[in-house]
């Protein structure tokens, strides 16, 4: 799913109704200078960045004065975080809270249906909210009917006894946070805290995280990769790759580094290399047995529902531009795709990159071929000479992934010798 | 002189035909590669048997085939041109970084 920054996560508040400080986002300090003299103090500064847990991590500071906030807009803009620096920062009035509640609008796939989850604790993590089942209180929507104010009513006053102002105002915030889920195609839109002030409710954060496969209906929230990226920002080849199914249902395409800048790799002691499965399932257990036997796969991808050789060919390109993989590895579960097609893709892909040598690689690649056409498949290698490269190795239906992964491991091995006495 | 050439969309690329090599090509493998029928040979020449609109549409089902079997029986004509900008970005941004690719060295 795509999450939304928090600022943008406000100004989809903004636009359906629902109440959020006074704030503005900045990305320069002569931004935070312009925005501090519209803003009356005190203030809050808040660290634009995908991650939770902000507060505890020093990226949410509150400022009692202009000067202050100034200097902690300095201290956080370009500040390092896990993945990236902060670019922006969200410059708000401080509110006088009186109380913090949590609301949640959520798919619950059990029930299949969406689900209202209100707490009396906001301000918390929803983790250590769930552990006090008593103060999470869930009122599950039958999506076709919608909801209607009085049923809202009804299950905020089950939870506790409101003024009826503040039942209103509560009540409608409930709907109006609905329309925003069903109409922005959220899996979540979350409000915590929801505070109560003197002047009534606000949202004082923002969660939305929009449905990956809705992402082409809200072009104008600029979401750069629908995949799950988790708390950093898409990286170029992961853009690159979301491109693919742009406009183009014929197969998926789906690709995310999970080790962009090599980090976990090197810490672990383990070998990079690019990867590519059909099936999620064999990406899992073929990624396993890697691990298994000393091999980081950098990339998650699974290239499936039949996808058009015109994908295979830049899903490849793609991965195989990842820097320093020691090899790669493809494995097909055993599929109804057309794998003829899926290996021309592949051999498009390595003839253009390896132009030099007709296609043939300079590091180890396994490829699997194990489904409809499959023998057709390892033909075309043969065909065009790839699979006469000593570093390239075909398996066919009768394989395994653990195969696929111990073949993978003695050529590697082989040609790591060779790469040693030669001093590489 | 400039060879003529047989350039058109298909639905995430183009595909561009030299028709100087073509012409001189005895199996003309793209026609009998494409299972969706896009080609037929008029003459000595590959020509298009499909409007243009319609190949673009998703007539052309980007199986590469035909690209494939050109290097493969023809006469190296015919090329498939597949648009990745980003990527193109990216490693325009390795090599300012001085990072190179695996398939460069």
């Amino acid at each position: 799913m795509a999450r939304l920054y928090e600022f943008q996560g406000k100004k989809l508040f903004m636009k359906f109704g629902i109440p959020v400080p006074l704030g503005e986002v900045v990305g320069s300090e002569d931004d935070v200078q312009s925005v501090l003299k519209t803003i009356s103090e005190p203030l809050m500064v808040k660290a634009q960045v995908l991650s939770g847990k902000r507060g505890k991590a020093g990226l949410i500071q509150s400022a009692q004065q202009r000067e202050e906030a100034l200097s902690i807009s300095k201290e956080l803009l370009g500040k390092k975080v896990r993945y990236g620096r902060v670019e922006k920062l969200l410059i708000e009035e401080q509110l006088q809270i009186e109380n913090e509640y949590y609301l949640g609008i959520t798919s619950d796939p059990s029930k299949r249906q969406p689900v209202i989850i209100f707490s009396k604790s906001g301000g918390v993590d929803v983790e250590e909210l769930s552990e006090n089942k008593d103060n999470l209180h869930k009122k599950y929507v039958n999506i076709l009917k919608g909801i209607e104010p009085e049923e809202i009513a009804q299950f905020l006053k089950e939870i506790d006894s409101w003024s009826k102002k503040d039942l209103e105002s509560l009540g409608a915030i409930v709907i109006k946070l609905y329309t925003l889920y069903r109409e922005m195609d959220c899996r979540l839109a979350e409000i915590n805290p929801l505070v109560v002030t003197a002047k009534g409710f606000f949202a004082a954060d923002a969660r939305v995280d929009i449905d990956d496969d809705a992402i082409f209906r809200h072009r104008d929230l600029g979401i750069d990769v629908a995949e799950e990226t988790g708390e950093r920002p898409p990286t170029l080849l992961e853009i690159s790759a979301s491109r693919i199914d742009d406009g183009d249902h014929r197969g998926v395409v789906h690709f995310v580094q999970i080790d962009p800048d090599m980090s976990v790799t090197r810490e672990r002691g383990l070998i990079p290399i690019g990867f590519d499965c059909v099936g999620t399932g064999t990406s899992l257990v073929t990624m396993d047995e890697l691990l298994n036997y000393g091999y980081f796969p950098i990339n998650f991808a699974d290239t499936s529902g039949n996808p058009t050789a015109s994908k295979m060919y830049r899903a490849t390109k793609i991965i195989l531009s990842q820097p320093n993989i020691k090899g790669y590895i493809f494995v097909s579960c055993v599929s109804s795709q057309q794998l003829d097609n899926t290996a021309r893709g592949i051999i498009k892909a390595l003839k253009e990159l390896y132009s030099a040598t007709d296609g043939k690689p300079n590091i180890p690649m396994i490829f699997s071929f194990r489904g409809w056409l499959d023998e057709i498949a390892i033909q075309l290698y043969e065909q065009h000479g790839i699979s006469k490269s000593p570093l390239v190795r075909m398996l066919g239906r009768n394989s395994t992934e653990l195969e696929a992964v111990q073949l993978f491991d003695s050529t590697y091995k082989q040609w790591a010798q060779k790469q040693n006495r030669k001093g590489a | 002189m400039k060879s003529r050439a047989l350039d058109f969309e298909i639905m995430t690329g183009r595909i561009i035909i030299d028709l100087g090599k073509c012409i001189g090509c005895k199996t003309k493998a793209c026609v009998e590669a494409c299972a969706a029928k896009i080609f037929k040979t008029e003459g000595q020449e590959v020509t298009l048997n499909m409007t243009r609109e319609a190949i673009k549409k998703g007539g052309c089902t980007e199986t590469i085939a035909c690209e494939l079997e050109c290097q493969l029986r023809g006469n190296g004509a015919l090329k498939i041109v597949f648009p990745m900008p980003e990527l193109d970005q990216y490693i325009e941004e390795m090599k300012k970084k001085g990072t190179r690719v695996v398939y460069e060295y």
